[in-house]
C-alpha cells in the first residue's frame, strides 16, 4: 500500500485514435516498383479511403492488402492476390476466416 | 572414486535449499535491481510453493512487474487474485482498488465501476481517497462530468482548499468545453460537403472532401445529361452517395477527436493535481 494516486497506467488518453492512422509498412520500400504502389496506395489512403466509411469487411483492409501483397509477392501475383481478395471482400463466407474480436473484422492475412 | 562419493555425501548433509523467505527476499532485491524477469521467476516460485503474506506479497510484485512491462490485462489478473487470497478487509479493498485502476487503463469502465461501488467506505482515510480517485476517472470516461467532479474533490482531504479550488477551476474550464460541437459538424457537411470538417478546424480534409463530392457529384450531372438520368443513377450516383455519406459522417468523427484532444488535456492537468 502507499502508491502515487496517479500511477502511469491512468494517463492514459481518451481521444479517438482512428482519424489518423500511420502505415508504416508503406514506407520502408526497396526498389522502384515498391515506391510506385507504396505511392498509389498512401494517395488512395488520405484522398480517397479517408472520405469513406469503414466498408471492408477484413483485416487488414483491400488495400492494406494489396499493398502487403505486392511488398510480399511482388508486383504480378501481388496484384493477382489483390484482385482475389478484393472479390472475396462480401462477408458472404464468415466460417472461412479467424474473427478479430477487437476491430470486429475477419482476418484475411496476404 | 570412493573419496568423491564419500566428500559429497559430507557436504550434502551440511548443505541446506534456498527456503521460502529466502526466494522472496530474492526476488524483492531483483526487483529492486529492475531484473524483472529474475525477479518474476523468484515471485512465480513463492507463489507455487508458499501462502498468505507472502503469496499475497508475490502478487502485489508480480502485479507490478506486469505494469511496468505495460501488460495490464495480466496485472489486473494479479491484483484479482491478490485481493481473494486476502484476508484484512483493508487489503483486500486495496489490491481491488489496483486491480480497478488496471482495468480503467484498459477502458473497461464498467466493469472497474461495479467493483468500486461494492467497496465501503468504512475504511482508511488513504484508501477511500484512492477510491474516489478512481471513481472520478471512471466518470470522467463516462463523460458523467459532475459525478468526476465530485468524485475527485471526496479524493482530498477538505484541508487541501489549494487543490480544491484547482479541480474546480479545471472542470469549470472542462463544462464550457463544447467546440466544435460534432452534431453541428455533422449538419454543415450534410448541407456543404466539406463544411463540417472546416467548422471543426481540419482544413485538409475539408477541401479532400469538397473536391472528392463535387467532382462526382459533376461527373453524375455531366452522365445525366449525355447519357440519361436512368445511366447516372446506375453508374455514378452510388459513388457520389458514398463519399457524401463518409464524408458528414467523418465530420462527426474529427469534431469528436477534437473535443476529446481538449478533455485529455484537462485531464492530464487533474491527474497533475494529484502528484
Amino acid at each position: 500500500m502507499g502508491q502515487s494516486f496517479a500511477p502511469t497506467e491512468l494517463r492514459f488518453g481518451f481521444r479517438e485514435t482512428h482519424v489518423h492512422q500511420e502505415y508504416t509498412f508503406a514506407k520502408n520500400n526497396t526498389n522502384e516498383v515498391q515506391y510506385f504502389f507504396s505511392g498509389l496506395f498512401l494517395f488512395y489512403k488520405f484522398a480517397i479511403s479517408s472520405q469513406d466509411n469503414n466498408s471492408c469487411t477484413f483485416s487488414p483492409s483491400c488495400s492494406e492488402f494489396g499493398m502487403l501483397a505486392v511488398k510480399k509477392k511482388g508486383p504480378i501475383f501481388g496484384m493477382l492476390a489483390t484482385l482475389d481478395r478484393l472479390q472475396r471482400c462480401n462477408g458472404l463466407s464468415p466460417e472461412k476466416y479467424a474473427f478479430d474480436q477487437e476491430k470486429h473484422l475477419f482476418i484475411d492475412l496476404p | 572414486m570412493l573419496r568423491f562419493f564419500s566428500i559429497l555425501s559430507l557436504f550434502s548433509f551440511s548443505a541446506t535449499a534456498q527456503d521460502l523467505e529466502e526466494t522472496y527476499h530474492f526476488g524483492l532485491e531483483q526487483y529492486a535491481l529492475s531484473n524483472y524477469d529474475v525477479a518474476s521467476l523468484a515471485f512465480e516460485r513463492v507463489l507455487y510453493f508458499g501462502e498468505g503474506h507472502f503469496a499475497i506479497s508475490s502478487l502485489d510484485h508480480l502485479a507490478r512487474i506486469q505494469l511496468t512491462q505495460g501488460e495490464k490485462e495480466s496485472a489486473v489478473n494479479y491484483y484479482h487474485r491478490a485481493a481473494v487470497m486476502s484476508d484484512a478487509y483493508a487489503e483486500k479493498c486495496w489490491f481491488t482498488l489496483r486491480k480497478c485502476s488496471g482495468m480503467l487503463a484498459l477502458h473497461k469502465t464498467q466493469l472497474a465501476l461495479i467493483d468500486l461501488y461494492g467497496i465501503s467506505d468504512d475504511l482508511p482515510d488513504s484508501i477511500v481517497y484512492y477510491k474516489n480517485f478512481l471513481l472520478g476517472v471512471a466518470h470522467f470516461s463516462n463523460l458523467n462530468f459532475e459525478e468526476s467532479r465530485n468524485a475527485f474533490k471526496h479524493a482530498l482531504p477538505a484541508s487541501e482548499s489549494v487543490k480544491q479550488h484547482q479541480l474546480d477551476s479545471l472542470f469549470q474550464v472542462l463544462i464550457h468545453i463544447r467546440h466544435p460541437n460534432p452534431k453541428t459538424a455533422k449538419i454543415l457537411s450534410v448541407i456543404l460537403p466539406g463544411a463540417g470538417q472546416f467548422y471543426a478546424g481540419d482544413v485538409k480534409n475539408g477541401i479532400n472532401s469538397l473536391l472528392l463530392t463535387g467532382g462526382f457529384l459533376f461527373l453524375a450531372v455531366n452522365t445525366a445529361v449525355n447519357y440519361g438520368i436512368v445511366h447516372s443513377m446506375a453508374s455514378v450516383f452510388p459513388w457520389f452517395q458514398r463519399y457524401y455519406l463518409g464524408g458528414y459522417t467523418r465530420a462527426g468523427r474529427i469534431a469528436e477527436d477534437r473535443l476529446s484532444e481538449k478533455r485529455d488535456l484537462i485531464y492530464q492537468n487533474i491527474l497533475n493535481v494529484y502528484d
